[in-house]
């Protein structure tokens, strides 16, 4: 397989990923799995394409026949987060390990790809704030918090899509799917926040009326929810910090690989855990 | 519950107005951060360019002869191993010499940045006077 159409079928599957984790659980079945079918229809399809003309022309799958299914990919990354300005359903409801979880992965990769001390200024900050927010009541610090989410979801998407589209933009990097899966899936879940993040300044902006505060208030207590299981979330951010700090020294895995475990498989671990039925039958 | 809920329904036309302002704004502005470039920008009222024979590339960039006239072109690596001695390139040549292929179709100055941002501010305004348009669908109850 050539290293385009790998690419692209890596990022598909990555993109299908980060899609199946922004939709499942906040729509309803039925809608999500028919969202995925067409979508995973027109990137598949796209690059099925690309080999039936191969076959019909006779040769191989030249690197070339993936440009369709590449333009499909490129279209479905930029498209797919501008949902999140006209329907604030696939926003993420955070409490303060989300808060902390994408300020911390933040802080690592800005201190791996920008600058060290920064970093350890943003993981630091994330983890003040996931405190404060947890301890809050008031719409006001729910909203900060959510704000601070944001941000850190922001930054941490436009360093992301660096390192995710270099193998468009570098003729020298061999491509590996695993972090080109992982890199994708990552990007579309940020991305939508992040262009959600440009309505969130407006939101901000209208809490200079109090017709205004009224409703971002009422926002902020529906999208920032306190999590009860307090020890779990120790757990999970520890976890987190470690497998960060580990790599950040010892450099044993991809970035974007490491980015995509914290903030997509170990919440899903701690939210299987959270969720699992006691032995008496009550979760 | 429901007849507290705030929805697109309750918006009037100002806050229609300023959420359509805000996006174009934030539109123009990406368009003019993409292609912010004021040195280009200068180089563009003052340089004419001129055809130029790369005479060397390395790491740095490339050394360019033009009828006399040696420019040095600061280029990163992977830009640089494109060019080879011999290549015919087109300089922009100011105070210092680009590449007229790595300047902005249209550069954009930091002073470009007045026009979207007053269209940001007309459209936060507008928005802040009609906020129930940032909320389509209204709060909803947790899946």
């Amino acid at each position: 397989m050539s290293d385009d159409v790998l690419f692209v079928a890596a990022g598909s599957a990555g993109t299908l990923f980060g899609l199946w984790r922004l939709m499942a659980g906040r729509l309803p079945a039925h809608v999500w799995s028919r969202v995925l079918a067409v979508v995973g229809l027109v990137l598949f399809g796209s690059l099925a394409v690309g080999g039936v003309q191969s076959v019909l022309d006779g040769g191989g799958f030249a690197d070339h026949r993936a440009d369709l299914g590449a333009g499909a990919l490129l279209l479905v990354v930029m498209g797919m987060p501008l949902w999140g300005f006209v329907d604030e359903r696939l926003l993420a409801r955070v409490g303060e390990v989300s808060v902390a979880s994408v300020g911390l992965a933040a802080g690592y990769q800005v201190a791996e790809e920008v600058d060290r001390s920064a970093g350890l200024v943003i993981a630091t900050l994330s983890l003040a704030v996931a405190w404060s927010t947890a301890r809050s009541v008031r719409g006001g610090w729910r909203l900060a918090g959510y704000g601070w989410f944001l941000a850190a979801t922001v930054v941490l998407a436009v360093v992301e899509a660096d390192g995710s589209l270099e193998p468009l933009t570098s003729e020298i990097v061999e491509v590996e799917p695993g972090p080109v899966f992982a890199g994708f899936a990552a990007m579309l879940w940020l991305s939508f926040h992040a262009v959600f993040a440009t309505k969130f300044v407006l939101i901000l902006a209208t809490c200079a009326r109090r017709e205004g505060r009224a409703l971002a208030t009422r926002f902020a207590e529906r999208v920032v929810v306190r999590r009860a299981h307090g020890s779990g979330a120790v757990v999970l951010l520890a976890v987190e910090a470690a497998v960060l700090v580990s790599d950040a020294a010892y450099d044993w895995a991809n970035n974007l690989v490491v980015v995509a475990v914290v903030i997509f498989a170990l919440p899903l671990a701690e939210e299987a855990w959270v969720s699992r039925p006691s032995p008496d039958g009550s979760r | 519950m429901a007849a507290d809920r705030p929805t697109a329904a309750g918006a009037g036309p100002l806050g229609g107005l300023g959420l359509g302002l805000w996006v174009i704004g934030l539109i123009i502005g990406l368009v003019v951060a993409l292609e912010h470039d004021p040195d280009a920008a200068a180089f563009r009222e003052t340089a004419t360019p001129v055809t130029a024979v790369v005479t060397s590339v390395d790491a740095t960039g490339l050394t360019t002869d033009a009828s006399g006239v040696v420019h040095v072109v600061p280029l990163s690596p992977e830009r640089a191993e494109r060019f080879e001695v011999g290549d015919m390139v087109r300089l922009l040549v100011a105070a210092d010499a680009r590449l007229e292929d790595d300047v902005p179709a249209s550069p954009r100055r930091t002073s470009d940045f007045a026009a979207p941002i007053v269209i940001l501010l007309l459209g936060a305004a507008l928005v802040t006077a009609d906020p129930a348009i940032l909320y389509p669908t209204g709060p909803r109850d947790d899946r």
